[in-house]
């Protein structure tokens, strides 16, 4: 399936809040801490909202004004990052509705 | 930006980032040091106060929570407040003193909390002494067999110690013991006055000689903590609700001591608000004025927050070995009425870690 379909998951035992301008994610079980900056963590907070990578982009091209496909390109790659250290997943949106 | 300048941002900013609830004094132990007020006046907060100062914290950017006591399980609605504090993301650490926390507590603990991390009190190395402490019989056995369980379960814990005349024979075994269960144990060689200002649990300090075998046995165990220069703050430990007010920000560029009252509050069952657990100066109540009210007025915070630079050019006036003696200036209120006193514990401290430093030289 298309990746920009799929919806983005944060691990069960991440913990994050904004401060401010900045993010802050907490990984539980390796008690490590991370800084995001501002967009970074607009994706984490999207992702929370149980949104697909198309929907998390198209909300994040009302908020900043960067061109699609940079904006794309970053999005993606930096969720390539948080999926490469498992802090989050990308699952199937059609077998999340129906339960699987 | 590294976390310990982000804490250093919150402490500068007066953005509220830890929070430490005491949800009851009751305990199912009977400590012979327990620093609680037991005669503490007051109505204690609802479920649902607890739930709209969840709600606030959360929207204040909280998030460091720390649910307390007494013993936090023995509230009624520890579980529901506790669940709620997973749900709004907040980072969940819960002191307990582990004696409830059996198979089947310590399983729905697990599944519905999911604490970052278990603060669990340690007394001893041995059964007499651990439960001379808390004053109730078969408490070390029943600790040891509900650790073994929590760790089996995968649960991350902490051991916390206070180092007292009664066990300082058994410092070293108490570290062994920790190391067997594979837990941290973190020691701590102050026993301070009740908040209520009686002195009786002092009567149990530790020894000086036992203070400097402590010192040692941390710089064996941490050398890098008593060299000149700081390790880089990458990566740092994840501060808890209350102790980093303590220890979390760079020191060498943070412009205050301490968080206490610029980035972390504690608060007693009856809704008594305060800088830090260990600065019991009462600042609001949440009866009367929301937490955000609090936090947002220039009140009663004020004097708090225009304390901390000065609190901390007087450390720095003490010299290198200041830094790493944890002055406290709430324990300096409590003893001297003045937090920015050198108190009699933080002294002995200095002078000790004073001479490790010029042995590491």
């Amino acid at each position: 399936m298309d990746r920009l379909s799929r919806l983005l998951h944060l691990r069960d035992d991440v913990r994050h809040r904004r401060v401010e301008d900045e993010g802050v994610l907490v990984l539980q079980n390796e008690a490590e801490v991370m800084v995001l900056n501002d967009l970074a963590y607009r994706i984490i907070e999207l992702a929370v909202e149980q949104r697909t990578v198309a929907s998390i982009i198209a909300a994040l091209e009302e908020e900043y004004d960067v061109a699609r496909d940079v904006l794309t390109g970053d999005v993606m790659a930096y969720i390539d990052e948080l999926t490469n250290i498992g802090v989050a997943r990308l699952t199937d949106a059609t077998s999340e509705e129906n339960g699987a | 930006m590294s976390f310990g300048r982000l804490v250093n941002r919150v402490w500068r900013e007066n953005i509220l980032f830890s929070i430490l609830i005491e949800l009851t004094y009751r305990c199912n132990l009977d400590c012979f040091f327990c620093y609680n007020d037991l005669n503490l006046q007051g109505r204690p907060l609802d479920e649902q106060q607890y739930f709209d100062l969840l709600d606030e914290l959360a929207q204040l950017q909280v998030l460091n929570l720390t649910l307390s006591g007494g013993e936090p399980l023995a509230h009624p609605s520890f579980f529901r407040i506790g669940a709620r504090a997973r749900e709004l993301g907040f980072l969940v650490r819960v002191k307990s003193n582990g004696h409830a926390l059996g198979e089947r507590l310590a399983a729905r603990l697990q599944r519905e909390v999911d604490p970052f991390v278990i603060d669990i009190s340690l007394h001893g190395a041995r059964a007499q002494t651990h439960d001379r402490q808390t004053r109730v019989s078969g408490s070390f056995d029943r600790l040891m067999r509900n650790l073994e369980r929590m760790t089996e379960r995968g649960m991350r814990l902490k051991l916390n110690a206070i180092l007292t005349a009664w066990n300082e024979v058994e410092m070293e075994e108490m570290y062994t013991l920790a190391d067997a269960l594979n837990i941290p144990l973190s020691m701590d060689p102050t026993v301070t006055p009740r908040d209520d200002g009686d002195a009786t649990p002092v009567h149990i300090r530790p020894s000086a000689e036992a203070v400097k075998r402590l010192f040692d046995i941390r710089a064996r165990r941490a050398p890098e903590r008593f060299r000149p220069a700081f390790a880089s703050r990458e990566n740092a430990p994840l501060p808890s609700a209350g102790t980093d007010t303590c220890d979390g920000a760079d020191g060498a560029s943070a412009e205050k001591h301490c968080g206490a009252g610029s980035s972390a509050l504690a608060i007693d069952p009856v809704g008594n608000v305060y800088p830090c657990v260990q600065w019991r100066r009462q600042l609001g109540n949440l009866h009367r004025q929301s937490i955000t009210e609090l936090w947002c007025s220039a009140g009663a915070l004020t004097p708090v927050r225009e304390l901390g630079p000065r609190i901390k050019h007087m450390v720095e006036g003490l010299g290198e070995a200041a830094r790493h003696a944890a002055f406290c200036p709430g324990l300096a209120e409590l003893e001297s009425g003045s937090p920015l006193q050198l108190y009699p514990a933080a002294q002995e401290k200095l002078d000790i870690v004073g001479k490790l430093l010029k042995q590491a030289r």
